[in-house]
């Protein structure tokens, strides 16, 4: 059997990981409705990978884990793992680890019966279970806890348990539905470090569900984020948070500023191009062909703007300050542009703190080119 | 609350000693005469055949109408429901002429050309099967009120976990029905022991039940002492049999409050 065993502490990416691929994955809970719980899904995950589906409530991420473990039919599509079609199997067919969003831990049970479960349903017993559950226990930092019962557990030692449960049989492939979210903050940081090492180590492809983009950021190696039940972007974080393929994207992660403007000089796709936006014309990037006269907004993060008007290739804005919050390692300042779009400026006080006086004008700069246009 | 429960059940316990004169005389009859002892095993023994049959019809219901969706729910429990809408001697009175002679089952048999159609009623065939009718309502509704409270996300992970649907089932739905289980059986064998109109009007001269004798002794012999006597013993057999049952499921007790003493 394929329970871990006490060596595989180290890497072993690859020697046992799988891929999974979701081709055209679609779900309609209404067979005759016109309503898609996710559509037309297209995605690869490679070997041991941690791929995040982040999006707002709605937005199918649950639907698609569902689909993946095996509770929820397909309306049309696939899910391979290994290139091998697993739609056809039932849940306890597809070896498929699964931690659910209030943990499911079997009340009834001790810690070490909720954890030997697995190995029990595969005719695994005696001590080969036993020493199974206890590397499991230790594995999650929670020796001796095995007589205990669920609710003599803290929320964040129930999830370590669930996720001991869900690792012990040797999954080809982990999902994980909100884990942390019953969690406070402090212990959630804490666990997501714990559990991404855990994953690194053991080189198990995961899937994890959450819409704290944070969370997200911080744990994948890639996020998918999603929209009514549609793919909107995959990329690695710091893609989609500099590169947002749409407006969604844009708003959902972090701060984004937006200025709306009209192309004056068309751009290629991957090109540079001019759009008149506030009494001023700017350079845009664009991944796609934009031609002249098509509305756009343009892209900024706060980090990417200085307050200085450095730089003589530089583009400008002029605006007025409205807020200045000194929040430590920077100063958070909102200026008011002449056609009245907000920007949010995050000034780094990296070389030394500067006073924004609220009410002067300043000029807003950044280097050509990093405005991003964005026509979706 | 307590006080107006126990000054009663006192009451009964002291007359059963001393009316119409102080001794044990009551007690003495009902030990002599063995066809106190019959009647105490046949009330037992219909009533543990009416509470496993509404065990094992009303679980299925009760499962059915917590997985099944609302619409499913909503048919079930309305269908359960039902006779509570018209009176306990009307329903019994209509069992009698669904059962009886020139009923629809008895014409069946007609037709198919039975030799002699079987009674259905006047036997303990019919108090068993009125019973049930009667009792099956409180087994589906306790039942319902834990499994409706079963989160479906138990029986998912023990699927993704490896189990079939049936080992989901045993292994994890079932052990969290147990307090549902315990309490319908409890309800059903209880209030069945004190049964008296359905057995009355549907059973057969043999199948006497207590309350029976006791109603006879209170209403048509007037010998108070003997029928608190009676209903003493039926207390005691109860109570006895209450804490054989809580002995022998242990922490899934009723009577301790869940979680309590259980590690
Ligand atoms: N069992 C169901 N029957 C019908 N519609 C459903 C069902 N489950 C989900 N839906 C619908 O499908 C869509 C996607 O739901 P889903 O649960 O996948 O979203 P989610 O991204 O997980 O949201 P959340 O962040 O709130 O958990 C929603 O519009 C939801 O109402
Ligand atoms: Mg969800």
């Amino acid at each position: 059997m394929n329970a871990l065993s006490p060596d595989r502490q180290g890497n072993m990416a690859g020697a046992k990981s799988h891929d999974l691929k979701l081709r055209d994955l679609s779900k309609k809970y209404d067979q005759h409705g016109e309503e898609y719980a996710v559509h037309d899904m297209n995605l690869d995950v490679v070997k041991g990978e941690f791929v995040s589906f982040l999006g707002p409530s709605g937005s199918g991420k649950t639907t698609t884990l569902m689909m993946i473990a095996g509770f929820e039919s397909l309306t049309s599509g696939d899910i391979e793992i290994d290139g091998r079609s697993i739609a056809g199997f039932p849940p306890e067919k597809r070896n498929i680890g699964m931690v659910f969003q209030n943990y499911a831990l079997f009340p009834k049970m001790t810690v070490a019966n909720n954890i030997g479960f697995p190995l029990k349903m595969r005719g695994i017993s005696g001590n080969e279970r036993t020493q199974a559950v206890e590397r499991l226990l230790n594995l999650v930092d929670l020796p001796g806890y095995g007589h205990r019962y669920p609710r003599q557990l803290s929320g964040g030692q129930q999830q370590r348990v669930a996720l001991a449960r869900a690792l012990v049989f040797g999954p080809n492939i982990l999902l994980l539905d909100e884990p942390m979210g019953a969690l406070d903050r402090k212990l959630r940081e804490q666990l997501q470090m714990e559990l991404k090492k855990l994953q690194r180590s053991l080189g198990i492809t995961t899937i994890y569900v959450t819409h704290d983009q944070e969370e997200a950021m911080v744990l994948s190696d890639r996020i998918v984020i999603m929209d009514q039940g549609k793919v909107q972007q995959v990329g690695t974080p710091s893609e989609v948070y500099y590169q947002p393929a749409n407006s969604f994207a844009a708003k959902f992660l972090g701060v984004a500023n937006m200025i709306a403007g009209e192309v004056v000089r068309e751009s290629r796709a991957g090109g540079i191009g001019k759009a008149a936006v506030a009494g001023a014309e700017l350079h845009f990037y664009s991944a796609n062909a934009v031609p002249k006269g098509a509305k756009v907004d343009l892209f900024l993060r706060p980090e990417c703007i200085a307050l200085d008007g450095h730089g003589d290739g530089a583009d400008k804005l002029e605006g007025k300050i409205e807020s200045a919050i000194f929040v430590g390692e920077a100063t958070r300042v909102t200026v008011r542009l002449s056609d009245g779009t907000l920007m949010n400026v995050t000034n780094s006080n990296s070389s030394g703190f500067v006073e924004f006086a609220v009410g002067n004008d300043v000029t807003l700069s950044w280097d050509r080119g990093r405005a991003l246009a964005l026509t979706g | 609350m307590t006080a107006a429960l126990f000054y009663p059940l006192s009451l009964m316990v002291w007359r059963s000693f001393s009316d119409p004169e102080l001794g044990f005389q009551h007690y003495l009859r009902l030990a002599e005469q063995p066809v106190y002892l019959r009647i105490t095993l046949t009330t037992l023994e219909v009533s543990a055949i009416v509470t496993l049959a509404c065990l094992l019809i009303g679980y299925p219901v009760a499962y059915a109408a917590s997985n099944r969706g609302p619409r499913m729910r909503l048919i079930l429990l309305a269908t359960v429901m039902m006779p509570f809408w018209t009176s306990l001697l009307v329903r019994t009175y209509a069992f009698m002429v669904i059962l009886g002679q020139g009923g629809p089952f008895t014409s069946l048999f007609d037709i198919l050309a039975w030799q002699e159609p079987p009674r259905l009623i006047y036997n303990r065939f019919g108090a068993i099967l009125g019973m049930i009718y009667v009792m099956l309502p409180f087994m589906v509704m306790t039942i319902f009120a834990v499994t409706s409270e079963i989160d479906a996300n138990y029986r998912k992970a023990a699927r993704s976990l490896g189990a079939g649907p049936w080992r989901a089932f045993t292994d994890v739905y079932l052990p969290q029905s147990y307090p549902g289980i315990t309490g319908g059986v409890l309800l059903v064998f209880i209030v069945s022991i004190g049964f008296y109109v359905t057995p009355a009007l549907l059973g057969g001269r043999k199948e006497t039940f207590i309350a029976q004798v006791i109603q006879l002794n209170v209403q048509e012999i007037i010998n108070w002492g003997f029928a608190a006597g009676l209903a003493v013993v039926l207390l005691i057999v109860t109570m006895t049999l209450l804490l054989v049952y809580d002995r022998l499921l242990g922490h899934e007790s009723v009577m301790r409050p869940r979680g309590v003493g259980s590690e």
